[in-house]
């Protein structure tokens, strides 16, 4: 490529730079615009962490090992189901006679 | 004695660098987004904002400019990306129209042709386009622009030769007098 070619190039991009220069947005603008909002909320940061510390505590304290915790199965075990008499052994009864049968006396 | 703020006065001046190249950057940035000036805010913005969160830091090896140039094109990038997958997922219509179809205000001669120029740029490869603004716009070198991109001086060339042959051949059918 010729040095006019490269000359009218340049000629071309300075006539650009020009423009964008004249059109390009306030620094300020955009610096402030980029700089991290500041949180609407400061208190919630601090909120987490107080929840955060108390859960943690009271998962500390459930997870002690021996700690007493009282558990609802005694009070279900002293109840008596409907049907909890079918389940007692039956009782042999001794008063009843042996029936006659062949070879008892081999037994006796 | 009480010890001065230790990163107070370097922020403050490369705050103050940062707004003296402020307008080299948006031109940079429009160069990054396909000319587009809506897209090039963003990216510009964006790129603030790594600098203030600390997410990127100027390590002195390089002269401000490079660095924030360097910055600034990484960023755009992203952003085109980011826009490329919104748009994939179908959730809005994020990317830009083709710069071919808006059109420059008629009425103004000039304005004509910066809108063709930028056009031809816009149908350039994206590392043609860099290297094309970055020594016709920002009269680096090619060693510079080649630090910019992050490529091998002898790529930068390359794409120096070809971007200048395409964009001559882009700007000769409508009628550029040679």
């Amino acid at each position: 490529m010729s040095d006019e070619a490269d000359r009218d190039l340049r000629q071309r991009f300075q006539v650009l730079r020009e423009r964008d220069e004249a059109e390009s947005p306030a620094f300020r603008s955009l610096w402030r615009a980029a700089a991290p909002a500041p949180s609407r909320r400061p208190w919630l940061a601090g909120a987490a962490a107080a929840a955060t510390c108390a859960a943690l505590l009271l998962l500390a304290v459930l997870a002690r090992p021996g700690a007493d915790i009282e558990s609802p199965r005694p009070a279900l075990a002293l109840e008596h189901a409907p049907l909890d008499f079918l389940l007692k052994p039956v009782r042999p009864c001794a008063s009843l006679p042996m029936p006659a049968a062949a070879g008892r006396g081999f037994l006796e | 004695m009480s010890e001065p703020a230790p990163s107070a006065a370097p922020q403050d001046d490369l705050v103050r660098e940062l707004e003296a190249l402020h307008a080299a950057s948006f031109g940079w940035a429009l160069a990054c987004c396909r000319r587009d000036r809506e897209s090039a805010q963003e990216a510009l913005q964006a790129a603030y904002c790594k600098v203030l969160s600390g997410q990127v830091r100027f390590d002195g090896r390089a002269s401000v400019k490079t660095w924030l140039f360097g910055v600034i094109r990484l960023t755009a990038l992203e952003q085109r990306r980011w826009a490329w997958t919104r748009w994939l997922l179908g959730n809005k219509p994020a990317l830009d129209p083709p710069p071919a179809q808006r059109g420059p205000d008629q009425a103004l001669a000039d304005r004509e042709e910066e809108a063709r120029l930028s056009r031809a740029l816009a149908g350039l490869a994206a590392r043609q386009r860099e290297v094309l603004h970055l020594v016709f716009y920002e009269e680096l070198t090619v060693a510079e622009a080649a630090a910019i991109m992050g490529v091998s001086v002898g790529a930068a060339r390359q794409h120096y030769e070809r971007g200048k042959k395409n964009l001559g051949e882009r700007l000769r059918p409508k009628g550029v007098e040679r």
